[in-house]
């Protein structure tokens, strides 16, 4: 077989390929250097390309003239109900955005309190990682009035102006037998045992290698923006050029085919990633400053200093706009969500491994399939 | 009849107003295009269309590529016969929007210079539209989809790189 062109490859991997061609393409791959590297090519050509394009779609929304506050709420649900699924992003975009919000506050916050932790590891301490979730109770205005102070005050905001973020390990993607797969996990793979009539697990599935990403903070641009927000409790200078380390093990894909052709649902599983901070942070500084932010809506900020476990909680915000709902799979609380295409989504935590569960199917055989794993 | 419009304007207006604004990287221009998605709909009556928000929303992308089309050749006219001097002042109304960041100005800088079949390919697939939703729009042989859309993101990536 010759290879195939790069047309034919980025089909494939935009599943706009019969699931026939399919079959024999993955067999050329698997085989052929010259082509996996295309795909790896058009992978990350995409990768960025939609890097690129998701802040410059933010911002061209942003600038869509006033009249749209004429109808806010409705502005917002549709919004909400605007998504995609990713591996990497699972929520609705106007959520990603307040998560993006929220979750810095959390990472910091969570940075922040770190009771002196006794297992120094060399000169590093591990002290965030995911055990748990949570929702955070938020409605949309007080969500939209952050925004906008953030906006006005500060402009937009992203983690260069904080400082500088190196990526020492890329996390990459290979296709494996699900055998071979399983043995590269640092955690051990689980499948469910019930399946919908007609479904099965595709025959190669994706391998995601670990990846490590260092961020050095600079102090004195995070005070700068921090005083534009309001700020009294600064951070201290200790802090400046420390490298803060975020590490993210191995993780892995299962693609399920309904009746050996459309990919029906897919299973995510990564262990937690974790953020390491050297050991003589105190990282209690970082959790006052923020939590001390006046942009905070009074409610939020108590809901947030009231998380206990905040080194190992991520935090879901909860718009109470009823396209998020809280469940339990199997003891552990799952928040289960619905996109415009139908598709329905399924996240929880078990034991510092992420799972998630998207797919084509109605929410009681999500949780199902969800409980069934083993 | 009437009311039914009204409902659908209330619901999609400033939905295609974002996705012609994310197309065209010009908000002004994407109310134009709008509008006239919702005047084509009143003309040709909401009771002879049988999915109303699928029909503006393919109406409104269709608009998008004409105008881009329009547009592109009206650019190319000028700056043919534009005076070396001119060129710097010269710029498209998708162009002259003031851009606070500047990755986000690069990227609309690099978008502006590709091929408006190019540009809606690659945004539109970023949209989430299926490849036979792309094909049907510019006019393409599903088949080629994925060559032009690599192609695409490769040319974007050059211009993006070109500028910065």
């Amino acid at each position: 077989m010759h290879c195939p062109n790069r047309g034919t490859w980025q089909a494939y991997l935009d599943f706009e390929i019969m699931e026939k061609e399919r079959e024999i393409l993955e067999q050329h791959a698997a085989n052929c250097l010259l082509c996996q590297q295309t795909i790896e090519e058009l992978r990350q050509l995409e990768q960025w390309t939609s890097r690129c394009l998701t802040d410059y779609q933010q911002k061209i929304e942003e600038q869509i003239p006033d009249n749209t506050q004429r109808y806010p709420i409705a502005e917002l649900k549709q919004e909400s109900k605007k998504s995609f699924i990713r591996r990497d992003m699972w929520m609705s975009r106007s959520i990603k955005k307040w998560v993006a919000i929220a979750a810095s506050v959390t990472v910091l916050t969570g940075l922040m309190t770190f009771s002196p932790v006794q297992q120094a590891v060399a000169d590093f301490l591990s002290i965030f990682r995911v055990h748990k979730i949570q929702t955070v109770q938020i409605n949309p205005d007080d969500l939209q009035n952050m925004a906008r102070a953030i906006e006005t005050k500060v402009g937009e905001i992203d983690l260069q102006q904080f400082g500088k973020v190196e990526i020492i390990k890329k996390q990459e993607q290979v296709k494996l037998s699900v055998e071979q797969a399983g043995k590269q996990l640092p955690f051990t793979l689980k499948q469910p045992s019930y399946l919908p009539a007609g479904h099965k697990l595709a025959e190669r599935v994706s391998l995601y290698s670990e990846g490590q990403a260092e961020f050095k903070l600079n102090v004195q641009q995070a005070n700068s923006l921090l005083k534009g927000l309001g700020a009294k409790t600064l951070l201290p200078e200790s802090l400046d050029g420390k490298a803060f380390n975020v590490h993210v093990p191995a993780g892995i894909q299962l693609d399920y085919l309904k009746d050996e052709r459309q990919r029906a649902f897919t299973l995510t599983q990564f262990s937690s990633p974790e953020l390491i901070v050297p050991d003589d942070v105190d990282p209690r500084d970082l959790r006052a400053a923020l939590l001390d932010l006046p942009i905070l809506p009074s409610d939020l900020r108590s809901q947030l200093a009231s998380i206990e476990d905040w080194q190992n909680t991520m935090i879901i915000p909860d718009t109470g706009e009823g396209d998020i709902e809280k469940l339990s799979v199997n003891g552990n609380e799952a928040i289960y969500g619905k996109y415009k295409n139908g598709w329905g989504s399924l996240f929880w935590v078990d034991k510092g491994v992420i799972f998630q569960l998207n797919g084509n199917l109605e929410r009681e055989e999500i949780i199902r399939i969800a409980e069934s794993l083993s | 009849m009437e009311r039914d419009f009204q409902q659908l304007f209330k619901e999609h207006y400033y939905m295609l107003v974002r996705q012609a604004a994310f197309v065209l990287g010009d908000p002004t221009a994407a109310e134009d295009v709008a509008q006239e998605a919702f005047v084509r709909l009143h003309r040709t009556g909401v009771k002879k269309v049988d999915n109303p928000a699928a029909w503006l929303t393919k109406v409104t992308n269709n608009l998008c590529f004409d105008f881009l089309r329009s547009e592109g050749s009206r650019r190319r006219r000028e700056e043919k016969y534009a005076q070396p001097a001119e060129l710097t002042t010269l710029t498209s109304s998708t162009e002259n929007i003031v851009m606070d960041k500047e990755e986000v100005r690069l990227v609309q800088k690099a978008l502006g210079k590709l091929q408006p079949r190019d540009r809606m390919v690659l945004v539109m697939k970023f949209s989430g539209y299926s490849y036979d939703e792309i094909a049907a729009t510019v006019e393409l042989n599903k088949s080629s989809v994925g060559t032009i859309l690599a192609r695409a993101r490769e040319r974007f990536k050059r211009e993006y790189e070109g500028l910065s």
